[in-house]
């Protein structure tokens, strides 16, 4: 993993920047969910069966929005993260090079201990960094079922928006617009994962 | 990495330089290793590409927990960006730099090594049995700027001051003062903006017993030659930027 510090920790720093637009979108989200349900309101009776659709909107638009935030911190810490490795490896790599430069030195010995020192570091630094890209891949997983999630709702709420008469053209441009923005934000998490690589 | 013993008597002044493995664009420099009693000094360490080859250097005079202090003159990347990977090995030590320039200095890395501020007026510090006089160089070439004087040794780090770009494969030491005034002009000129601040430091130097002036980069100044060089910088107009 050393010689990839840097393509990672620029990976994960464009991973927060992608959240964040997909964090802005969700906002959107959100604010249509809370539309659709005023239709809904207003529409009584008519569309009682979309008040539940509405209100899953909502939720999965504010649930997305809250792990858009934590991927933010999550990619900020796998970048800072990144970047102690990195400089751990470099010093690792330092001393290293000069343990075989320095042949025949009398005191080459007493840099061992702090080779052996950042192995460990490094074992555990490679450890820490694997848990911290699981759980960049789980958010990231999440928030693509939440999207797909939402996806399905659009739909159906099309279909029942027919039984609401007057309100029908308006529930099923504003579904519309929902699924637009589902489709931005899965954008924005595809790149991200792609940003993130194979899993190892 | 060469290395060779400028003096060696109860203290131990070892320089080192002219490493051949060095990558083609940076500069060449030259770095020092005061040693005494347990424990050792390293001037001006480098810059980070240095380090592997200053390390193995070192560990052929001294173990590595000997070396307790640090200098850098001033903050300049080939002079002390080797500062992360000496904070990696050396947990017990002490960086002395100009107070001026800590919150700068710190960005190369430094978790373990502690920050010794200089004052601007200098002072004497104890590394192992022998006192090192750092004295104020302010502006020649860095706004925080200091030399350090052995009088024991009668040895004078004079950082930038004096300093020439050599060929890899030149000697430590000027043979002749008048071939060396090419090689130190320029730098002298362009790179030490104040006429004032050049005079103050020749008058606190002229007062000090030097035997040996040795400088970052370039050759050695000994005996007469450095006379040579005080009389040449006093008359050198300097921040020639401007003109």
């Amino acid at each position: 993993m050393s010689d990839n510090h840097a393509k990672q920790t620029v990976a994960a720093a464009r991973i927060a920047s992608e959240l964040h637009q997909a964090q802005q979108v969700a906002r959107q989200l959100a604010i249509s969910s809370k539309n659709a349900r005023a239709i809904v309101l207003r529409a009584g009776s008519q569309a009682a069966g979309l008040a539940v659709i509405a209100n899953f909107y909502d939720e999965l638009a504010n649930e997305t929005i809250t792990l858009a935030k934590s991927i933010n911190t999550t990619a900020l810490e796998i970048s800072t993260h990144s970047v102690v490795e990195w400089r751990n490896s470099a010093a690792l790599s330092n001393l290293n090079d000069a343990y075989q430069l320095a042949e025949g030195a009398p005191y080459k010995n007493g840099i061992l201990s702090f080779m052996s020192e950042l192995n460990s570091t490094q074992k555990s630094l490679d450890y820490s960094f694997g848990q911290l890209m699981n759980g960049l891949r789980n958010q990231l997983g999440e928030i693509q079922q939440h999207m797909r999630a939402i996806d399905v709702i659009a739909v159906t709420s099309k279909l029942e928006a027919v039984q609401t008469g007057e309100f029908q053209g308006h529930l099923v441009e504003m579904a519309d617009g929902i699924q637009v923005m589902a489709n931005k934000i899965k954008e924005h998490v595809s790149h991200s994962i792609s940003l993130l690589g194979t899993p190892k | 990495m060469q290395a060779t013993t400028l003096y060696s008597d109860k203290h131990r002044w070892i320089m080192f330089g002219r490493d051949p493995g060095k990558p083609e664009k940076i500069i060449d420099t030259n770095q020092f290793l005061i040693t005494s009693g347990d424990q050792s000094i390293l001037l001006d360490p480098g810059g980070i590409e240095l380090f592997a080859p200053m390390l193995a250097a070192t560990l052929k005079y001294v173990p590595i927990e000997n070396i307790t202090h640090l200098f850098a003159s001033h903050q300049d990347p080939d002079i002390i960006s080797s500062l992360g990977l000496w904070d990696q090995v050396l947990p017990n030590a002490k960086l002395h730099c100009p107070w001026l320039w800590e919150g700068f200095v710190r960005h190369f890395g430094m978790n373990n090594i502690e920050y010794a501020p200089i004052r601007d007026q200098g002072e004497t510090i104890q590394v192992g049995n022998i006192d090192l006089q750092l004295i104020p160089a302010h502006y020649l070439h860095s706004s925080g700027n200091f030399n350090v004087y052995d009088p024991v040794a009668k040895i004078l780090f004079s950082g930038d001051i004096g300093a020439s770009l050599e060929a890899p494969e030149a000697p430590f030491e000027i043979e002749r003062f008048s071939d060396q005034i090419g090689k130190m002009q320029l730098f002298h000129q362009r790179w030490m903006p104040s006429n004032r601040a050049k005079q103050d430091w020749i008058r606190r130097v002229r007062k000090l017993d030097i035997e040996m002036m040795v400088p970052q980069h370039g050759r050695i100044f000994r005996g007469e030659n450095v006379g040579k060089f005080l009389d040449w910088f006093e008359s050198l107009e300097v921040g020639i930027a401007l003109q």
